[in-house]
């Protein structure tokens, strides 16, 4: 007598990100960081921009902080970086 | 934890950093978003605890590889 | 109905059982084989087309559906009366205020502690008394259980992967009570959160481990009370603002009703004398920085405001002992969160 189980796991369906072109250089670029709120994010994401700006010619950067590590960027965020910034570094760790 | 995806969506060429003790996580995040190899960046683990110096020299070490993501992006062809 | 996960077949229950393990469908104890027929009742009991989407997991990007749900209720031994409550819960796991990612993917991380209010409890046969976190109870054990195997087994969070909790604790297995709505002085703690007292719900909460105290020598709610407070001052949630859970049971909720008490009263109070200074936090390494001569006097409350106390009578009607829960992370990272629980 065969017993017929169902699976209780599911798999991710695979999807397209139309990913924009990539610029052909950093110089000129301003990049927009986001804090995840962990101690030592936003010191470490002002340090990269730093280097990004003296090294690679990014030009400005602003930083804004996430409510907290494990939610997504706020719409605020997203929206501010869409409209002033061209390149995006987030987090760092978890 | 993968903002970059968001961002990325919306039209920005992003990098995200994870520490490295939670790579699997970052995969399987990945995964979870059907983006099994959505590439993201890591630095070692903890930096709760660094002194300046220290926040110093990660900085330099990862900045080259945040140029490389964000120039190279999630494509591979 | 037409379910359409995929199956497996095996030669006996006692085959299919071991199957479940190898599949890693399990918490560690064994489940209960999903057969067709079982998820079957399960669906009916809540009148749910399997396809129905029951909850979507933003950061996960998962929708679970009422089928997945209705397979890992079986999975952990649930009646197919419970379903309502384990469908609630499922719900509120999606909320935003929940904010599922961080409870439960976080090294810090934690149990889902779930409060069943309403006629509902009683008729499941829910513990809300003695042994109220511990076992014996077919519908505490199973409701909470089933959570966790939706979470394991449909939402991904397993260990090492996107759940990192470091220690974890045994609230992940099973988290679930009732209130003892019979015989506390107050209304339910739904009537609480926004909810009619006839009505049923469940509540949420990302929780760490269970803090028992004692007090045998006070007669005065501010006397048990300061006991409490005196160990909730310095607890895992100390200096994030997290939400709390105090759970009242027997002797000291009578100490409480006989003072006339209220819920709000019992808030204030340990709103005001739980707090710690900012000082304090920095002599024991939770705070950073240099101790400035400010730092004394300026104080820190446990949670943000006092309606993030979820105050909760239950627990054995003897017993000098009651309970504080600290909540995971911060209020910023996840709050309670109340469900109706929906009849078909």
């Amino acid at each position: 007598m065969t017993v017929q189980i169902f699976d209780p796991t599911i798999e991710a369906k695979g999807r397209k990100i139309a990913y924009v072109p990539r610029p052909k250089s950093l110089a000129g670029l301003r990049v927009g960081l986001v804090d995840n709120s962990k101690h030592n994010s936003d010191q470490l994401l002002l340090r990269i921009a730093g280097l990004l700006e003296r090294d690679h010619g990014v030009k400005a950067h602003v930083m804004r902080r996430k409510r907290s590590a494990g939610v997504p960027p706020s719409q605020e965020i997203v929206d501010e970086f869409k409209a002033g910034c061209d390149i995006v570094v987030a987090g760092i760790g978890d | 934890m993968l903002d970059s995806i968001v961002f990325e969506q919306q039209g920005l060429p992003s990098a995200s950093i994870i520490t490295d003790v939670f790579m699997l996580t970052g995969q399987a995040m990945a995964r979870s978003w059907g983006l099994k190899d959505f590439k993201f960046l890591a630095m070692p683990h903890p930096i709760a605890n660094l002194t300046d110096a220290e926040l110093d020299s990660r900085a330099r070490d990862i900045t080259p590889q945040v140029v490389k993501l964000l120039l190279e992006g999630q494509s591979s062809h | 109905m037409q379910l359409e996960s995929r199956h497996y077949d095996a030669r006996d229950m006692a085959d299919a059982m071991e199957l479940c393990y190898t599949k890693g469908w399990t918490d560690g104890l064994p489940v209960v084989p999903p057969t067709e027929e079982r998820i079957n009742a399960m669906l009916a009991a809540v009148k749910l087309d399997p396809a129905q989407q029951v909850a979507f997991i933003e950061n996960r990007q998962v929708s679970v559906t009422a089928e997945k749900v209705a397979i890992n209720a079986v999975l952990a031994g649930c009646k197919p009366a419970y379903m309502p409550v384990v469908v609630a819960a499922v719900e509120a796991l999606a909320d935003p205020l929940y904010g599922y990612h961080g409870p439960a993917t976080s090294t810090g991380g934690s149990a889902v502690f779930m409060v069943v209010n309403g006629p509902i409890a009683r008729e499941l046969d829910m513990n809300c008394g003695d042994n109220l976190f511990g076992p014996g109870w077919r519908a505490n054990a199973t409701i909470g259980r089933a959570v966790r195997l939706v979470m394991r087994n449909t939402i991904g969070t397993l260990p090492g992967e996107l759940d990192r909790s470091s220690l974890g604790h045994p609230g992940k297995y099973t988290f679930c009570i009732a209130e003892n709505e019979a015989e506390s002085p107050w209304p339910p703690l739904h009537a609480d959160r926004g909810f009619k007292r006839e009505q049923n719900a469940v509540t949420i909460m990302a929780a760490l481990g269970v803090h028992q105290y004692s007090n045998g020598l006070s007669n005065t709610p501010e006397g048990v009370l300061t006991t409490a407070c005196a160990q909730m001052r310095i607890s895992a949630g100390t200096a994030r603002r997290p939400f709390y859970a105090l759970v009242f049971a027997g002797e000291h909720m009578a100490i409480i009703a006989k003072a006339g008490w209220s819920r709000d009263d019992v808030k204030r109070y340990c709103f005001e004398h739980a707090q710690i200074s900012v000082a304090e936090l920095k002599r024991i390494n939770i705070r950073d920085g240099d101790i400035t001569a400010d730092d004394e006097t300026t104080r820190v409350p446990l949670v943000h405001e006092p309606n993030d106390f979820l105050v909760i009578m239950a627990g054995g009607r003897a017993g000098v002992q009651s309970a504080y829960i600290p909540g995971w992370g911060g209020k910023n990272g996840s709050q309670a969160v109340t469900k109706e629980i929906r009849r078909p």
